[in-house]
């Protein structure tokens, strides 16, 4: 297995290659020889209906039931690819990351793997629960980071950035043979509160001159907008018809009502002014209002011999 | 100082697994590695870059998107010069917004010419999955909608797009939001966005107010209210008074690159004016014409009646006889008019009739078959259209046509034509938005508009982003006519073909430009007069050799 990530490194065309590997081997879509930074994978119905968008074949084929050949995938990870090396009856890809593809690849990964439960090669394994949540800082802007957290279930410590060692241990998906269980029972609902709680406390511990810089920036507009509108109460004119003095245009018959197809048709009904500024001091706090949103992705119970050495625990005091 | 959301939709799964978060290893680590890649940084450059190998765009592009996100908050006017590439700019905000998870619903209103173009666009160029919108189901379907205006703003629709929230909406030719008693503006008014960007090559066509009321919608109060708005910025209907102090609160909600300031690298334009003589008859019968509207040119000022027609007939006197028989009949069924004024009509009308051979099309025919290669031949008049499609064809050059009129299919039947079976395409003013192509690049004006924005239009067809070869534009000018007067202004003064609208000010409305025209032709005693007039009207709209222009530029 490769290293996992630790920070979001930009995809190359070999890192590419690697996740679609993995991806195929951990989904039992099998891999078939193909030329070098190429992949020849053959789709179970499972994956296929997953990496291509053709619902009403499925339904077709399945109220028919038929048996129809797998789909095979031929993916590239290079420009240069010999017409020689391309499949017969194959359509090459080449994937990128924003290739059609890979976002279905990695929606696909992303649905499975939600959630897992995996094993440590021991005599005793005890029961831990792994969660990552994304937490993001919002305004008009964003700032995402993920907290890795592992809870030990016989103590309850919660452990941070668990997947940066985690992330690269072999684990296996079922219960080895040799390995015995400490049986503790699981309440999720407990370590879901347990989590948020600790997460909101990290939180709060951040520096928070984003939110300052937000709020005083939704503040500015808020005024603004606010001023505008007393503005227009004081002089009682309408917003959109300046009483500017029209000059004489030897021309008028050029003028005219407002041409372009823009609509020379009576106005609907209008909009009236309160309801004009409540909408757009609506969109200004839906757009600009400084918020945190935590939401927990990934969940998994692992049984571990112990728990990692080089991981901290949070200090919830 | 912030508020605190929590998401519980990982609870709520795992529940209906009956808390057993059953799943494989290798996944879990695959997700998470996915996960990560996709997280948003607070770095300021743009990330959509990174999924979008095959988009390589401009620096000045990439700029833009970036100031929007940074600096304008989502919230602006792009209002590029035309042929820089707004589209881009605004698919890649768009983009860049859906990469960092800040738009998911997204609205794009444009003309209906150019719905499946648009749609076309963002899913191949930008891999996003935008729908072109079809009925009053699309608007709850799809998350990414390209709609036309004139569609959008009619029931059902309105009702359905009203109750809808957006994320990110734009407006593409969002000159035609100017007035704020339309439709347009008042749906434009009335939806629900965060984000929204006007898209727009001509923030202002002919007053200052236009351009409050685009700002307006994007940051009420930005510009002050309309009645401080005029008091402080307005100095005539179309001249900033303080342009330094409008162009600072623009540079809040408005972009505007500039041709010349930009890392396009254009190939060459190279303009040639086509000068000729007109035969006796074809002369008299301008002269008798230009005299008859000299006549009623006073006449009807002194009445303070409309002189569109006269304007009309002028010009298309100048564009061929058979373009000015049309209006001639028209005018000849005014009951206003008195019998001998009729008699004159009927006579200039027996006139044009009887002209025996077109020394404009001869010529054009001469070319098409100098040049050997495709030609687009633009004319303003579907009289002369026709007739050029016929004079054509009967000297054996396969030509199609091209008109504003046509539904979009028709328009990419007569592209695919002409790219693929024919050599000349006849092309109206009104055919020349929207349509891109750069695979020719000999452009034969046979009459020229009085309007530089529509010139730079017929232009920016075939000399733009992706045309490699340089662009050859002919301009016919026959001797002793106003058009000899309009070319000499266009090419030599304003030196329109070369530079482009660019360095003209925008400010200035193409609409005030055919006035002062009009007037210039009509007022002035002779061709001396006519020069010097026109000389001012070109010192007037010209920029410096630094790129700003006189009292009137403005650029955000």
């Amino acid at each position: 297995m490769s290293t996992p990530v630790s920070e979001a490194t930009p995809w190359s065309d070999a890192l590419l290659e690697d996740y679609c590997k993995r991806y195929f081997r951990a989904v039992g879509a099998p891999l078939l020889p193909s030329a070098r930074q190429t992949l020849l994978a053959v789709l179970p119905r499972d994956v296929d209906k997953e990496l291509t968008d053709r619902p009403f074949y499925w339904m077709w084929v399945e109220t028919m039931h038929e048996t129809p050949p797998e789909t095979v995938l031929f993916l590239t990870f290079r420009d240069d690819v010999e017409a020689a090396a391309i499949p017969d009856a194959c359509k090459i890809e080449r994937i990128h990351a924003g290739s059609y593809r890979m976002q279905r690849i990695v929606a696909s990964a992303r649905h499975r793997g939600a959630f897992a439960v995996a094993y440590q090669r021991a005599q005793v394994a005890s029961p831990f629960v792994l969660m990552n949540v994304k937490v993001s800082y919002l305004s008009d802007r964003r700032l995402d980071r993920m907290e890795s957290y592992l809870v030990d279930l016989r103590d309850y410590r919660i452990y941070s950035e668990a997947m940066s060692v985690l992330g690269g241990t072999d684990l296996s998906d079922e219960r080895p043979l040799e390995t015995q269980i400490l049986a503790v029972p699981v309440d999720f609902d407990q370590i879901f509160s347990l989590i948020k709680k600790t997460v909101q406390r990290q939180v709060a511990l951040d520096d928070h001159t984003w939110s300052r810089e937000a709020r005083a920036r939704l503040d500015r507009e808020l005024r603004t907008l606010d001023d505008y509108y007393a503005s227009l109460e004081d002089a009682g004119s309408h917003p959109e018809t300046p009483d500017e003095p029209a000059p004489r245009e030897a021309f008028a018959a050029l003028e005219g009502p407002a041409d372009t197809g823009s609509g020379t048709e009576p106005p609907v009904s209008r909009f009236s002014r309160a309801a004009e500024r409540e909408l757009r001091r609506s969109e200004l706090v839906w757009r600009g209002e400084p918020r945190v949103e935590v939401r927990p992705l990934q969940v998994a119970l692992l049984y571990l011999s112990a728990v990692p050495e080089s991981l901290c625990e949070v200090n919830l005091s | 100082m912030y508020t605190y959301h929590e998401q519980d939709d990982l609870r709520r799964q795992l529940a209906e697994r009956n808390d057993v978060p059953a799943g494989r290893w290798s996944l879990f680590v695959l997700a998470y590695e996915a996960e990560l890649r996709s997280l948003c940084s607070a770095c300021d450059e743009l990330s959509c870059l990174a999924v979008l190998p095959s988009l390589v765009p401009f620096a000045h592009q990439v700029q833009t998107a970036r100031r929007v996100i940074n600096e304008l908050h989502g919230r602006a006017l792009l209002a590029d010069e035309v042929g820089l590439g707004k589209t881009i700019e605004a698919g890649l905000i768009l983009k860049e917004y859906m990469v960092r998870g800040l738009v998911k619903k997204a609205l794009i209103l444009v003309p209906a010419s150019l719905v499946l173009q648009w749609t076309r666009e963002l899913n191949e160029k930008f891999g996003i999955s935008a729908f072109a919108q079809r009925n009053e189901w699309s608007w709850s379907t799809y998350d990414v909608l390209v709609a036309s205006m004139d569609t959008t703003k009619r029931e059902p629709h309105r009702t359905a797009v009203l109750s809808e929230q957006y994320d990110l909406v734009i407006v593409d030719e969002a000159h035609k939001l100017k007035n704020s008693k339309t439709r347009n503006w008042q749906i434009v008014n009335q939806l629900r966005k965060k984000y929204l960007l006007l898209v727009t090559a001509t923030p202002v066509q002919n007053d200052m107010k236009e351009l409050f009321t685009l700002i307006n919608l994007l940051r009420p109060g930005q510009l002050g209210n309309a009645t401080t708005f005029a008091s402080d910025h307005v100095k005539t209907k179309r001249s900033p008074k303080n342009p330094v102090a409008l162009r600072s609160a623009l540079a809040q909600v408005m972009v505007r690159n500039r041709r010349y300031q930009s890392d396009v690298d254009f190939t060459e334009r190279i303009v040639q004016p086509i000068s000729l003589q007109l035969s006796g008859p074809e002369s008299q019968l301008y002269e008798s014409v230009t005299r008859f509207i000299k006549d009623e040119y006073v006449r009807r000022k002194e009445k303070h009646r409309s002189i569109l027609a006269l304007i009309t007939l002028q010009r298309e006197i100048c564009s061929s006889s058979y373009a000015a028989m049309g209006t001639l009949e028209t005018m000849m069924k005014d009951k206003r008019l008195s019998t001998e004024e009729i008699i004159r009509l009927r006579e200039l009308y027996h006139q044009a009739e009887a002209v025996p051979s077109y020394t404009k099309v001869n010529k054009v025919i001469d070319l098409v078959s100098e040049i050997d290669d495709k030609v687009i031949l633009f004319t303003e008049y579907r009289a002369t259209q026709d007739f050029l499609l016929y004079m054509l064809q009967q000297s054996g050059i396969k030509a199609v046509l091209y008109r504003g009129g046509y539904k979009r299919g028709k328009k990419d039947w007569m592209k695919d034509l002409f790219e693929h079976k024919a050599q000349v395409l006849i092309a109206t003013e009104a055919g020349g938005e929207g349509i891109n192509l750069q695979f020719c690049n000999q452009v034969i004006n046979f009459d020229l508009p009085w309007n530089p924005m529509r010139i730079e239009q017929r232009i920016g067809r075939v000399h733009r982003l992706g045309q490699t070869r340089p662009v050859y534009i002919r301009n016919f000018a026959t001797a002793g006519t106003i058009e000899e007067h309009m070319v000499t202004l266009l090419q030599d003064k304003i030196r329109m073909f070369e530079l482009v609208i660019g360095e003209l000010d925008v400010i200035l409305g193409p609409r005030a430009f055919e006035q002062d025209l009009m007037a210039t032709f009509m007022e002035s005693e002779d061709a001396l007069e006519v020069r010097a007039r026109l000389s001012a009207i070109a010192r007037r709209v010209t920029v410096r050799p630094d790129g700003t222009a006189g009292t009137h530029v403005i650029h955000g």
